[in-house]
């Protein structure tokens, strides 16, 4: 055989090796990795959940679970590994892979794995995405197994995280896992500057705007912008709405925005713009000013935390977080989020269900809470572990609207939230009234609902 | 019919593989798209027919006359800024010696590379209020500080600069190239004559570039008629709220990228799609029959 002969055989088996490395078992997410058998960090197994044992000679099963892409890292990946071996341990022949996905790639991916038939059989996402899921039949309707389940299962959990995962009797789309609740930030360097007293509680928006005032007074910036984005709108709405005067009644085809209570709290927004920078929540240059301790307030959720220790650490930043105050001192402030495991309807949904209880079940969610300080939906777990984070949390949920409800109805018109910021820079720039704005934008909103 | 077959048959079976990717992948993607915009779909259930719906609802929606009204402006704009920025960096570049315009080229090009996720928080940056580091600017030449992303006034041309500064590198190359087969023999009699550096450009290089203009221009205003990423970033926006305060930087795509993603209507983003095509193929068409007229 001739040397160019050879040289093409050669570059055709490095190809096919390139190829054959592309194979849909090959490609794994680089987050991925499989249970080990043990882990240092199950100091406290819990008694494995209710199992059927496989037969171990029969075909192993193979499960697949995806999940988001913080909880297979770091400690939350050891811990879910060692939730995962304990599961094995006591269910020969069943194999699970867990595998951490972006937000967009978990919506996405689930979304075009139910239409391919290639959906993971257990799998996290947010409820907010659940209309999106229902509408690809990626979820399992778990209502019934749900029932089944002893009652000392099924107390442990919050019940209106349950209600939010039930969107009308006789179906429930899977469990509610973690959850977050806005909260506010303080920048005690710059209140103690302004001459406030940390310790003096802000007990109302009244109480608060003396405070900003106080802040500008002293030449700071007292707070960031509510107005150019509906997530820092409702962390202020929810101040003085109830909980369920928030997202769309989709069977009237209507925003379920309080008219009035909107009104309220775009003229609070109005007194509150004189001592605030024009940047919201979600700038960097917020971040910035609240770390370099030139804003006094900053409301946010938990994910900003890990960065204000490290600043705390390096340059001294002197933080707290209390609740995200009300219009009156009885309500506040604040926006809920739920993750929340779902359940492929392939022919191991009975195992997946397992599966999610046990990982659910009251002694996993203490040590994922202990381990992590993240609120979580089992309310037994919560109640063991006294951790500022999650105490605050467990407060501020009690009054904060869900970010996007009703979950798994339908999915919210796009641009939905236009006319409600666009009447809101209306009244901000002094071209609307808050009562005339607030009356347009809920007008507008409803034309958007109707013509979908 | 078996002669010309062997005459010519291997050249087509050999053009063959690019044909069938063309239908795979550029024409039948397009004819799906105008078949599913007469659909209401949600990209999962079967597609229903609903002839002409879409449409209507699209040219009837308050988001159509003004991302439409946005997207003019825009581009009356954009484009002239940019050709404009990028013919005078062209000419500077073009005096320098060899070394320097080396140097100033890579440099300009520069924003062109730069990831516009990246380029579009470092503009976040620059533009913040108070602190942003043309505020800061402004501060210390005794102005006020400017709303650059959200005074409804000021947002239009806050892009723009972006624009500018991301495509003047781009357009900057493809000019210096036409600026460099223009022959020297031109400029010379020009001095001969007494011509100064304005007559050189205005009767010599701004004629003798025209093609390559052309080009530019023609390619500056398709591509500022799919404007997406730079205002969607700038705006912080997402599916339930995108355009930025007052709707001021809402335009077509985006409307378009909210109706498919965010709503799951894909017969209702494929109209949009189809719509925006007809006036992008109408413009460019006006444009060679300006040029043919010439």
């Amino acid at each position: 055989m001739k040397r160019p002969q050879f040289r093409l055989i050669a570059l055709l088996l490095v190809f096919a090796v390139l190829l054959a490395s592309c194979t849909p078992q090959a490609t794994t997410e680089p987050t991925q990795a499989s249970a080990p058998a043990s882990s240092d960090e199950a100091t406290q197994p819990s008694e494995p959940a209710a199992s059927e044992p496989s037969d171990a000679s029969a075909e192993p099963i193979e499960l697949e679970y995806w999940v988001y892409a913080d909880y297979a890292q770091g400690e939350a990946l050891t811990l879910q590994q060692a939730f995962i071996s304990e599961f094995e341990a006591s269910h020969p022949g069943v194999k699970i892979t867990i595998a951490g996905k972006g937000d967009e790639e978990l919506t996405t991916g689930e979304i075009t794995g139910a239409a391919s038939d290639t959906l993971p059989d257990i799998f996290m996402n947010s409820p907010s995405q659940g209309a999106a899921l229902v509408k690809a039949g990626a979820l399992t309707n778990v209502y019934d197994q749900w029932s089944a389940m002893p009652d000392d299962y099924k107390s442990q959990f919050n019940p209106e995280l349950i209600k939010a995962m039930t969107p009308e009797d006789g179906v429930m789309y899977g469990m509610p896992y973690t959850g977050y609740t806005s909260y506010m930030f303080r920048n005690l360097t710059v209140l103690r500057a302004a001459g406030i007293d940390p310790e003096e509680e802000i007990t109302d928006w009244n109480v608060w705007l003396e405070q900003m005032k106080k802040v500008k007074e002293a030449g700071y910036i007292a707070i960031h912008n509510f107005s150019n984005d509906w997530w820092d709108f409702a962390n202020i709405y929810s101040g003085i709405a109830e909980n369920n005067e928030w997202g769309i009644d989709f069977a009237n085809d209507q925003t379920l925005i309080n008219p009035d209570k909107l009104a309220q709290a775009a003229a609070y927004l109005k007194e509150v713009q004189q001592y605030a920078t024009e940047m919201g929540s979600a700038d960097q240059g917020t971040i910035d000013l609240f770390t370099t301790n030139q804003m006094a307030f900053l409301v946010d959720g938990p994910w900003d935390n890990p960065g204000f220790e490290k600043a705390h650490e390096e340059n001294g930043l002197d933080f707290d977080y209390v609740v995200i105050p009300g219009a009156t001192a009885d309500n506040h402030g604040g926006i809920e989020g739920i993750e929340f495991i779902g359940i492929a309807p392939n022919d191991h949904a009975d195992l997946a269900w397992e599966f999610v209880t046990y990982l659910t079940a009251e002694p996993q969610m203490t040590r994922w809470a202990e381990a992590l300080g993240r609120f979580n939906s089992n309310q037994t777990a919560l109640s063991k572990i006294d951790h500022p984070l999650i105490n605050l949390t467990t407060k501020a949920a009690e009054s904060a609207v869900f970010n996007q409800p009703p979950f798994f109805v339908e999915p919210y018109p796009a641009n939905y939230y236009q006319p409600l910021l666009e009447n809101l820079a209306a009244i901000m720039d002094g071209d609307a009234t808050p009562e005339d704005g607030a009356k347009a934008a809920v007008e507008q909103m409803n034309e958007i609902i109707a013509a979908e | 019919m078996t002669g010309w077959i062997k005459k010519y048959g291997h050249h087509y079976l050999m053009l063959a593989p690019f044909f069938l990717l063309f239908f795979i992948f550029f024409l039948y993607p397009i004819l799906y798209g105008f078949k599913t915009s007469f659909t209401d779909w949600d990209g999962i259930h079967t597609p229903v027919f609903i002839g002409l719906d879409n449409y209507t609802k699209i040219i009837h929606s308050k988001q159509f006359t003004q991302s439409f009204s946005n997207l003019l402006l825009y581009v009356a704009l954009t484009v002239p800024a940019g050709i404009g920025t990028a013919f005078i960096l062209a000419v500077l570049v073009n005096s320098f010696s060899k070394k320097w315009s080396d140097f100033f080229r890579s440099a300009y090009f520069i924003p062109t590379v730069i990831p516009l996720f990246l380029a579009a928080s470092i503009w976040r940056w620059m533009y913040a209020p108070e602190y942003g580091f043309i505020n800061l600017i402004l501060k210390w030449l005794g102005l006020s500080s400017v709303s650059w992303l959200t005074d409804p006034h000021v947002m239009m041309f806050s892009l723009v600069i972006v624009d500018v500064w991301i495509s003047a590198g781009f357009n900057m190359v493809i000019l210096l190239a036409g600026l460099n087969d223009i022959p020297d023999v031109y400029y010379d009699a020009a001095k001969v004559d007494g011509a100064n550096k304005w007559q050189e450009i205005i009767h010599i290089t701004l004629p003798l570039l025209e093609p390559v203009l052309f080009f530019s221009v023609s390619y500056g205003i398709i591509s500022a008629l799919q404007v997406f990423d730079a205002p969607w970033l700038l705006t912080a926006s997402d599916y339930l709220n995108y355009g930025g305060r007052r709707g001021r930087l809402l335009f077509p795509v985006m409307h378009m990228v909210g109706q498919a993603f965010g709503a799951l209507k894909f017969g209702q983003a494929a109209a949009y799609g189809f719509l925006l095509t007809v006036l992008i193929l109408l413009l460019t068409a006006i444009q060679f029959l300006i040029r043919k007229k010439k």
